[in-house]
């Protein structure tokens, strides 16, 4: 949560205590040092095991060399287990400290919802897609629609996924700077979640008119509370994606970020076919999305493995998604994938473009 | 491109740590490390506990300066008796403490988040 927010009288925080921040700093450090120094010692180790092979090793024969390297085992422990000690301590996770301020935190947002019920539509009698319900994606327990305060859990869980030293949001001005420069008046954040990328956009873009749709009422009820903060006048709504209730034509973009893997295959394509047809004609479906770079075998096989142990069962299916074919089908006229440039650029010489972060554009 | 047959994708026996399928709530959670050496963990716990001892001196010296410069009493410290209040809020802190390291010694192969048996219903390609 930024700074700048703490002190403001209206703004929704969640108290925390000198130990939360504490533990919650520790197991960011451990993060840190698991997708830095650890990644280069199994990256050594692989290496090492490769020296005499002349063959290009096959994707058995990475995870076999991965899966007995103490690295990799801890690596893979680490990914599993931090994100439980984050959510699930008993003092200091982030439920329990979500939880503490229980009362007060929903009386906030049921505050927010009640005035404003334009700007926030809630459809209580959803039926949510099956896939939805069966992963708890991220190791969220119950996944983030379960609880009332799940967006706001989802929101404060972000501190232990970035850097400290970054700004949560610098992803979203990321793919931002990658759309198209043009005119968006009206613009739709495809699985919104707390809002954040949003808000993001509304700011840089005060002309548009910004809608956001997710199956997560309680995620949506943040994204209005925190629109709201900022005094901005913002659409959300509770949509399935493959149901989106918009009129045919409506928006000049769709943009999301990295959402795609977290779809099965069918569901993306019955998507695609419904983003297509609420674009108005020469609208755009943009975002960032990673892939597996099929140059490096170790980090593609580490970045699997990663998924399944992180909840992210559709990954492995994206990787082998055909999205010019399925965009063709449905009728888009042109797919473009590019390099995820910002992503690339930000990094500097020390991780070169390893092809894993693409950049997706669908015209209508 | 690395290419994974299905049959891959979700046989996951034959490895130890590496994954090729969900991790499904109709499994025990897996067990990741595997052939961790026994000096290692030593050397881990050497490490924890220097930190400790740094942590311990850095509390007597600042004990000592607090008595020699009249903060506190001369043997405040050791004979400090808590109000029963205090008393009940440090047993409670006590028993949070001793839970907390014991529930993750003891802690049963739970998932703390679930995945569905019968996802893999979902991995189809479309048409």
């Amino acid at each position: 949560m930024p700074d700048t927010l703490r002190n403001e009288p209206d703004v929704l925080t969640v108290p925390e205590s000198r130990n939360f921040r504490s533990y919650q700093g520790f197991l960011r450090a451990c993060r840190d040092y698991m997708t830095g120094p650890l990644l280069g010692d199994m990256k050594e180790y692989y290496q090492e095991a490769l020296e005499n092979e002349t063959l290009e090793p096959s994707t058995d024969d990475v995870m076999r060399i991965l899966d007995d390297s103490i690295e990799f085992q801890i690596y893979s422990w680490a990914n599993r287990h931090l994100q439980r000690l984050k959510y699930q301590d008993p003092e200091l996770g982030v439920f329990a400290t979500v939880n503490a301020h229980r009362e007060s935190l929903i009386a906030e947002l049921d505050a927010a919802a009640s005035d404003d019920p334009e700007c926030l539509q809630l459809n209580p009698n959803i039926e949510f897609p099956e896939y939805y319900k069966m992963v708890d994606f991220h190791q969220h327990t119950g996944g983030v629609w379960s609880d009332e305060l799940d967006g706001v859990a989802y929101e404060f869980g972000r501190r232990t996924t970035n850097a400290v030293d970054v700004d949560p949001d610098v992803l979203y001005r990321m793919s931002y700077s990658q759309f198209p420069d043009r005119r968006y008046e009206k613009v739709l954040d495809w699985g919104t979640g707390h809002g954040a990328g949003l808000i993001e956009w509304q700011k840089l873009h005060p002309e548009s008119e910004c809608h956001g749709v997710d199956l997560s009422a309680p995620c949506l009820k943040l994204a209005h509370k925190r629109a709201k903060e900022l005094g901005l006048r913002m659409h959300f709504s509770q949509q399935d994606v493959e149901h989106l209730e918009y009129d045919d034509n409506t928006f000049d973009a769709v943009f999301h970020l990295f959402m795609f893997h977290e779809l099965p295959p069918v569901t993306l394509k019955n998507a695609l076919r419904e983003v297509l047809r609420v674009l108005k004609p020469g609208g755009i479906f943009v975002g960032p999305e990673i892939g597996l770079s099929g140059k490096d075998p170790f980090m593609d096989v580490v970045w699997l493995s990663h998924a399944w142990s992180n909840n992210e069962p559709f990954s492995a299916q994206w990787f082998k998604f055909d999205i010019e074919r399925a965009a063709n089908d449905v009728g888009f006229s042109r797919v473009t994938i590019e390099p995820f440039k910002p992503m690339y650029e930000s990094n500097g010489e020390s991780k070169p473009n390893d092809g894993r972060w693409r950049f997706y554009t669908l015209e209508k | 491109m690395i290419q994974l047959t299905s049959t891959e994708m979700v046989t996951h026996k034959e490895f130890k740590s590496v994954k090729t399928g969900p991790i499904t709530s109709d499994q025990p959670e897996p067990d990741w490390i595997h052939d961790l050496p026994n000096d290692n963990l030593v050397g881990a716990i050497t490490a924890l506990a220097s930190e400790i001892y740094i942590l311990k001196e850095r509390l007597k010296a600042t004990e000592r300066e607090l008595e020699r410069h009249n903060a506190v009493p001369k043997g405040a410290i050791e004979e400090h008796q808590p109000t029963e209040e205090e008393r009940l809020a440090d047993q409670k802190q006590l028993r949070a403490f001793v839970k907390r390291i014991w529930s993750e010694i003891a802690r049963p192969r739970r998932h703390a988040a679930n995945v569905s048996p019968g996802v893999e219903k979902f991995f189809k390609q479309p048409d």
